[in-house]
């Protein structure tokens, strides 16, 4: 059974590169929350990515009961039923692989985003987003 | 009294020009008109310097300059002397009397300051044989008291710009100073004075008749001293407030229009900190949001994945199959003890056996899911609560954002609104000023709080005074031989209170003529006559208007007003004085418009029916309303103008 979770260690840059530019406050949030968001938006742009070199990030032990939930929920809906919970190691690929993929799309965003606007227009896309789930 | 001429040599702007006032039959006014800068004011402190040695209305530019025409000092040569004058041709008491200042100067090379060499005053006049006569020193300066009396000399020669502030400067004392004068009540105040020395004799008599006596007297003088101490103290504490107040007048005016530097400066740095503190709330603020965009962003991002896991849930519990409802311990049982519930034997290898195998297999990897799954009720549940309140709660932190952005521009506004007021400031210079204007109110307070006290003190002087006074007479009383003594000394105390009671009757008597004929004039000059009540000089020899509604208003009124009011009290002044000295008014007018200035021109008219009256006027406030009133009367209208290099006046005589 896993104990912790795993980057690529590839992804390193791009954590740091969040860290340095610090949108939505990233350099203050644990490594537990900057993978969750990693994960999460790997999932809304429906990327993932394998890991090459795996580097271990966080003990799932500090995963807690919401983070956990968010994993499972997220390997429930990649998997198409809830029996891969059986396989505790492939929700933990699919979380890796889909923050993998997260992470770079975020780097990326920074770049192409106007310096300081990161934050507004990460703000105005999740208030239409909720607008749209409503 | 009046002034036949006056000669100006290579005073200030005047190099060589010679005004003559000749008079017409009717009337005794003489107008000059200049423009700004031009020497008007400068012929004013030409008069002061030539009686009373000092020009107390120079401009700040004029203080930097010297007193020698700057054309005759370009022109001089080096090494030579040149002499600054002013003589005033007078008509004093049927006399011609001339007063003449002079000043010599060393002229030295280019670029340095020239050097007074030697001052002289002199006056000069016709004895009863027509003698001419020249005297100096105390006997000249006794000529110029017979004049216009240095002490009230402002009340004949003034600024009229600075009526409007006129009982700002003037003060109570200054009236009363003047109200005195006027009396003409010196000669009782010198009988009162001898009176006093003549009753101090007497009782120093009685006291070598009686050891007594002795003491008593001995108390009086040494209270009378006392009581002396006081009013010294009182009159140079006066004093000192009067300078104060002269100093706070002065700055008031400097800074009349330059802001407080020091206020701003401090409210500026109240400002920063204010600033400082609120970006620090308002970071706070933003960083808060950016934890709500990160924590709620993920929650709402991977929202499909939590709405298809809870219902997969709401199914899996809809069927039953959660939570979990096999029995595994009955399965591990059957397999130790190769027996079923039934208790049929359950061969080993059997295809039995194998089935419970895998059944005991199944139900533990369902039993895991399902175990993930009921975990995951209770936190789908929250994150569906925080994604409900999501939208509410940026919209507070927003909200609240920018209400500290709205606060901070503000504020920078208000900074940046002092920067604008200070810019342009001697920033220092300004600040000296408000600090001196300070130290000065300061004094101005102290004085008036040690006066107060230093009064009182006198007041239970005197009735000490009047104690041992009664003791003495008791105890003269007692020795026989000093009766005589003891009926000199009453009678010389009696007399001095009679004398001193005769001084004030006189002053309170011209305080309430001078109070009639300011109320009488001012009510003639202006031009709102319902506004006002009354116009009163109380006993402190301060000036008051009432308004209609009976408050005092002279604080609150319109510069005009208060000008024209100044006005009337300084020809009441003229009026009651009996001195028929003449009157000289820089910018007369300068305050005062409309219908006030058609007024204004009747009352010069008629003032220079009875004295002569001197008014120096400004191109722009000899407007039509007053020059109607005084050209047809004016003996003379002449203007000043400046000659190319501006160093120079030249007077023309228009009519």
């Amino acid at each position: 059974m896993p104990d912790r979770l795993y980057i690529d260690k590839e992804d390193r840059p791009y954590y740091q590169k969040a860290e340095e530019e610090n949108v939505i406050n990233f350099k203050n949030k644990n490594q537990k929350e900057q993978f969750l968001l990693a994960m999460s938006i790997g999932f809304e742009n429906k990327q993932k990515r394998e890991l090459k070199t795996r580097d271990g990030f966080f003990f799932s032990d500090n995963l807690g009961p919401e983070g956990r939930t968010l994993i499972n929920a997220l390997a429930i809906h990649e998997h198409g039923s809830a029996d891969v919970l059986a396989d505790e190691k492939k929700v933990f690929d699919i979380a890796e692989q889909y923050a993998s993929a997260g992470i770079r799309i975020l780097a990326d965003s920074i770049d192409k985003i106007q310096f300081g606007k990161f934050d507004k227009i990460f703000e105005k896309d999740l208030v239409e987003m909720l607008n749209f789930n409503r | 009294m009046r002034i036949e001429r006056i000669d100006l040599k290579n005073y200030r702007q005047f190099r060589n020009v010679c005004v003559d006032f000749g008079k017409n039959p009717k009337d005794d006014l003489h107008i000059i008109v200049a423009d700004n800068a031009t020497g008007k004011t400068n012929l004013l402190n030409a008069i002061n310097w030539c009686l009373y040695g000092n020009e107390p209305h120079l401009s700040k530019e004029s203080e930097q300059l010297p007193r020698i025409n700057l054309n005759t000092l370009v022109q001089a040569v080096e090494g030579t002397k040149e002499t600054v004058s002013v003589e005033l041709v007078t008509e004093t008491e049927g006399n011609r009397v001339t007063f003449k200042r002079s000043e010599e100067y060393s002229v030295h090379e280019d670029g340095k300051q020239p050097v007074i060499h030697d001052t002289s005053f002199s006056v000069t006049y016709l004895d009863d044989k027509k003698n001419a006569k020249w005297v100096i020193d105390e006997e000249a300066l006794a000529y110029v008291e017979r004049f216009v009396p240095r002490d009230i000399r402002e009340f004949f020669f003034f600024d009229g710009e600075r009526l409007d502030t006129y009982f700002r400067s003037v003060t109570g004392q200054q009236i009363s100073n003047a109200i005195f004068r006027i009396s003409q009540v010196d000669t009782l105040n010198r009988i009162s004075e001898r009176l006093e020395n003549v009753v101090n004799d007497l009782r120093r008599e009685a006291g070598k008749r009686s050891p007594q006596i002795e003491g008593i007297r001995e108390a009086i003088e040494d209270k009378g001293k006392k009581r002396k101490e006081i009013i010294d103290q009182i009159a140079e504490l006066g004093a000192q407030k009067k300078d104060a107040s002269q100093k706070i007048d002065e700055l008031n005016e400097k800074l009349r229009s330059i802001p407080n530097i020091d206020v701003l400066q401090r409210d500026q740095a109240r400002l920063h900190d204010t600033l400082k503190k609120k970006e620090q709330v308002r970071n706070n603020k933003v960083t808060e949001k950016q934890n709500t965009l990160f924590e709620l962003g993920i929650l709402l991002i991977l929202n499909p994945a939590l709405h298809a896991s809870s219902q997969i849930i709401s199914n899996k519990v809809k069927n039953k199959e959660i939570p979990q409802t096999y029995d595994s311990r009955l399965l591990d049982n059957i397999l130790i003890t190769h027996q079923c519930i039934c208790t049929r034997r359950v061969e080993e290898g059997s295809s039995e056996e194998e089935h419970i195998k895998q059944l005991h297999a199944d139900i533990a990897s369902s039993s895991l899911i399902a175990r993930e799954l009921l975990q995951m009720i209770s936190p789908i549940e929250q994150i569906k609560r925080k994604i409900s309140t999501f939208k509410s709660e940026l919209e507070r932190i927003t909200k609240e954002i920018q209400l500290y952005d709205e606060e901070l521009n503000d504020i920078n506004t208000q900074i940046q609104s002092i920067d604008s007021r200070i810019s342009g400031y001697n920033v220092e210079q300004v600040k000296q000023w408000y600090s001196e204007l300070k130290d000065y109110q300061r004094t101005c307070e102290f004085n008036i709080e040690r006066i107060t006290n230093l009064k009182l003190a006198k007041e239970r002087l005197d009735k000490e005074i009047d104690d041992l006074n009664e003791e003495l007479n008791k105890a003269l009383l007692k020795e026989a031989a000093s009766q005589k003594v003891r009926c000199q000394i009453v009678f010389g105390n009696k007399a001095s209170s009679v004398v001193n009671n005769v001084v004030k009757t006189m002053m309170d008597h011209v305080r309430k003529a001078i109070e009639h004929e300011t109320r009488e004039g001012f009510f003639n000059l202006i031009w709102k006559k319902g506004t006002f009540k009354d116009v009163y000089i109380d006993e402190n020899y301060a000036l008051h208007l009432t308004h209609e509604l009976g408050y005092e208003c002279l604080g609150s009124v319109s510069a005009s007003e208060r000008q024209l009011l100044a006005l009337s009290f300084v020809i009441a002044l003229h009026k009651v004085s009996g001195f028929d000295s003449p009157i000289l008014v820089d910018t007369p007018a300068a305050r005062v418009s409309g219908e006030q200035r058609e007024n204004l021109g009747k009352t010069f008219h008629q003032i220079s029916r009875s004295k002569q009256l001197v008014l120096l006027f400004l191109p722009s406030e000899y407007s039509v309303e007053i020059s109607r009133y005084l050209d047809t009367c004016a003996s003379s209208v002449r203007k000043l103008r400046l000659t190319g290099n501006e160093r120079e006046i030249q007077m023309e005589v228009i009519c």
